[in-house]
């Protein structure tokens, strides 16, 4: 435990903002805090090394709560590092600089149900699962629905500008969104227009998502409800060729039959992910597509889907193929199911139109498994969000017998990343779909942004002169 | 479960987030060291030698409800309430435990029982039933004994009693006691032997757990096979849907709500006792927004003797529940939860009510 004149004095007034029970700095939470659900620092434990740990984890009940101490922060000049769920898989919650780790969980409060208006006010810390319970209640839906959705929170849903499995249909969580309410740096606490589709001046709500803490505390969000659909129809389709499925989901998309899901494998992660997790040893691509709704509508939309896929050469796997798929989407996250220690994996991806997609994947595959061949990596890949213009590509690198040496582990993960995201960006894709930036992704914001770069850093320093706001990440730099 | 079997579940869980939305101890404390990848990171980063034990980990770790939610909702089945059990167990026999089990282990050596010491002689002449009334309905919640015995006479049942007063062993193991569970848990089946019956008849889900479960599965006794073990809900619920029970139905026109015992998610019986409620109260039951599938243990059991504190919180956030949900009333059979539900329930404006108690009263 750090003590001494000053350490003593910031947790003393922390103390006072938010009382006794919501402040600490024993070494086991400390420990908990210090990695999030990136694979470095995880990796860093796992080799017995000891990270950098938050000096004060502070649980604030109210955005006033938050703002005093965002100003006992700013006259100490002292990071702090929004948590919610810690789910986050790029490093955006590891207090690489130490600080105050502001976990925001206790602001998990429904706030309003909006039954007419199909909208839901909630505090940014509830979680996703939980805030999806509450408005079930009501026989509505969030139609957000993460891997994540069980441990991150509402507020982690916007800050890295996350997708969920049905965003085919229903947009990412920035898509989703109305209004927040932000804690600025400097403790002043603003909200944003109540709705956001008006001609009213600049969005410039927008630029809270994705900042990913940098530029203020989300703490709460009005976001847009659905009816929970009267129907859900999955099916499974094969095909030998990926680029025919890839054709397949574009003409779905495109014709505007959307689908709730187009869940696309590659020939590899069919034989290795979809075998491991669903049990079924098929051998091409295997594709899911799904529709929901009205039950009329579906099944028409549906129909028009499949013909599609027939024409393309596809081989029809039924429902339960599909059906199975949806029960268990998220269970290719649960050890030991998911990647586990001691591999060493990473998920690098990218989005980008329709025309650059099969470029991209082809190029990212090929600069990864050629140079990383002496580690027999793996890559494997899925395309999941699709847009009207493009989709997203979810490619994975493992390596099952990586270094043992925390630091030389550190060094290939590094390398790995710069392949596959400089292979991503030289052909029209971005650094990631839906992750977020966090620590991982930090150095290739300058890449990806060229002339607009520095404007992003100016609104920056207006906004956290003092630098105090989750330093290190999404390209900015550390505290001044 | 071994120690190297509990670090190999813990290693799984350590980085896994994904029963989350479900963990009861970090919706009332919001802390991550509490959730089970918390405490299953705490216990590893001890074994990869990333900290030791002080007042603070130990705590983390003996706070572990044993409610079996995480499991509940685990894809892949882990158990991790097992896990940080035998953890437990481990560490009191290394003498390292947080102050408030210290205190309890000096107290488990004068006597067997945590609540009383009370000696119940049992007949134990031989009979086809035997009926276990444990310490925590002894003690904790004694006016359920009379209820009990009523209704058993109305099933036309008189089973031999065995340990009665007695613990079945579970609240020890959860602690991570394991020579007093296993103690407590040889003298249940002993009497159970020694009265050859066919049927054991218990009180709460917490027991039909222990019994059905626990010895044979975390304790390593085996049960007797021939031995079917039953809730008295679940026969009453028999008795009554078979037309061999009725109730009559009570003039009480309060909305009320179903609390599900601590231990309900190992059991899985949901409507046992909402359908015997709902034949003397039928119309104003409302549902805790924690209830069924993802209910949350009540605060009794282990952590209320690790961490009153935090079990305090388990007890007001499931109060809080039914008083938000409409409730004027609420109903629970387990006698360890209802003490725990009782220590609060008034400042919630919420009346306590034994569902033995009700159902006894309401024969028809």
């Amino acid at each position: 435990m750090r003590t001494g004149l000053v350490p003593d004095m910031i947790y003393s007034e922390l103390e006072e903002i938010v009382g006794a029970a919501y402040i600490s700095n024993s070494e086991s939470e400390k420990l908990v805090y210090s990695t999030d659900w990136f694979w470095l620092p995880q990796m860093w434990l796992d080799r017995g090394e000891q990270l950098r740990p938050p000096d004060y984890i502070v649980r604030p009940g109210t955005s006033e709560e938050i703002a005093e101490i965002l100003k006992i922060a700013n006259s100490y000049k002292i990071p702090v590092i929004p948590w919610g769920g810690g789910s986050g898989s790029q490093g955006g919650a590891v207090p690489i600089f130490g600080g105050i780790m502001l976990d925001v969980k206790r602001l998990n409060k429904v706030l309003e149900i909006d039954e007419r208006s199909l909208t839901v006010t909630a505090q940014a810390g509830i979680n996703g699962t939980q805030l999806e319970w509450a408005v079930n209640e009501k026989n509505l839906t969030l139609p957000h629905y993460p891997a994540s959705a069980n441990c991150a929170t509402l507020g982690g849903y916007l800050a890295p500008r996350g997708s969920g499995t049905i965003s085919t249909k229903y947009g990412k969580a920035e898509d989703l969104v109305l209004s927040m309410q932000v804690v600025l740096p400097n403790g002043e606490i603003i909200r944003t227009p109540k709705v956001p589709n008006h001609a009213g001046g600049p969005d410039f709500y927008r630029l809270f998502l994705g900042s990913e803490g940098t530029l203020g505390v989300i703490t709460e969000a009005t976001m847009q409800l659905d009816y929970l659909p009267e129907v859900r129809l999955f099916r499974a389709l094969l095909f030998d060729d990926l680029a025919k499925a890839l054709e397949a989901g574009r003409l779905i998309v495109t014709k505007r039959l959307e689908p709730t899901v187009i869940r696309l494998y590659d020939q590899k992660s069919t034989l290795s992910q979809v075998k491991k997790v669903l049990g079924y040893a098929f051998d091409g691509a295997y594709m899911v597509i799904g529709f929901d709704g009205d039950p009329d509508i579906a099944a028409l939309q549906e129909q028009k889907a499949l013909s599609i896929c027939a024409n393309l050469g596809a081989q029809d796997l039924g429902r339960e193929p599909g059906e199975a798929w949806w029960q268990h989407r998220y269970d290719f996250y649960y050890p030991p199911k998911g990647l586990h220690f001691p591999w060493m994996y990473g998920t690098t991806e990218s989005v980008t139109t329709f025309s650059n997609i099969e470029k991209l994947y082809y190029a990212q595959k090929e600069a990864v498994e050629s140079s990383y061949k002496d580690w027999d990596v793996d890559y494997i890949g899925h395309f999941s969000h699709w847009f009207h213009w493009g989709t997203m590509v979810y490619s994975r690198f493992i390596i099952k017998n990586p270094p043992e040496d925390a630091h030389e582990a550190l060094k290939l993960h590094n390398r790995i990343w710069n392949t596959a995201v400089t292979a991503a960006l030289e052909n029209g894709g971005m650094v990631n779909e839906h992750h977020g930036v966090g620590l991982k992704l930090s150095r290739f914001m300058r890449r990806q942004y060229g002339d607009a770069w520095p404007m992003l850093e100016r609104l920056k320093n207006a906004l956290d002169p003092n630098g105090i706001m989750n330093p290190g990440k999404v390209g900015f730099g550390g505290v001044k | 479960m071994t120690y190297q079997e509990a670090l190999e579940t813990l290693e799984k869980c350590r980085y896994c987030l994904m029963c989350r939305h479900a963990d009861p101890l970090s919706h009332v404390s919001f802390n991550e060291a509490l959730t089970p990848h918390g405490i299953a990171l705490t216990i590893y980063s001890e074994h990869k030698g990333l900290l030791s034990w002080n007042e603070d980990s130990l705590r983390t770790v003996f706070s572990e409800t044993d409610a079996g939610v995480a499991r509940s909702h685990c894809a892949t089945d882990q158990p991790f309430s097992e896990a940080v059990s035998a953890v437990k167990s481990e560490l009191l026999s290394q003498g390292k435990m947080p102050e408030t089990v210290a205190r309890l282990k000096e107290r488990l050596e004068q006597t067997p029982s945590f609540f009383g010491d009370a000696e119940f002689k049992s007949a134990l002449e031989q009979n086809d039933y035997a009926l276990f009334i444990s310490d925590e309905m002894q003690y904790l919640w004694p006016e359920s004994v009379n209820a009990v015995n009523t209704l058993i006479k109305a099933l036309t049942l008189s089973p031999a009693e065995i340990t009665r007063g007695k613990s079945s062993g579970f609240l020890a193991l959860s602690l991570g006691f394991m020579e007093q569970a296993k103690k407590q848990a040889k003298q249940l089946m002993t009497e159970l032997e020694a009265v050859k019956a066919k049927e054991l008849i218990v009180l709460s889900q917490t027991d039909l757990y222990t019994c059905r479960h626990v010895y044979a599965e975390r304790l390593g006794l085996s049960f007797p096979e021939e031995v079917k073990v039953t809730s008295l809900l679940a026969l009453l619920t028999q008795a009554y849907k078979n037309g061999k029970l009725s109730f009559k139905p009570s003039a009480d026109t309060r909305p009320y709500a179903y609390i599900d015992p601590s231990q309900a998610l190992r059991v899985k019986d949901f409507d046992s006792p909402r359908h015997l409620l709902g034949a003397i109260l039928p119309g104003n039951q409302v549902e805790l927004f924690w209830r069924k599938e993802r209910t949350h243990p009540t605060g009794s059991g282990s952590t209320w003797f690790s961490n009153p504190e935090l079990a305090e919180k388990l007890t007001r956030a499931r109060l809080e529940d039914a008083q938000k949900q409409g409730a004027e009333v609420i109903y629970c059979e387990d006698s360890a939860d209802l003490s725990q539900l009782n220590r609060y329930a008034a400042d919630y404006g919420l009346e306590l009510k034994g569902l033995y108690e009700l159902l006894a009263d309401h024969l028809g």
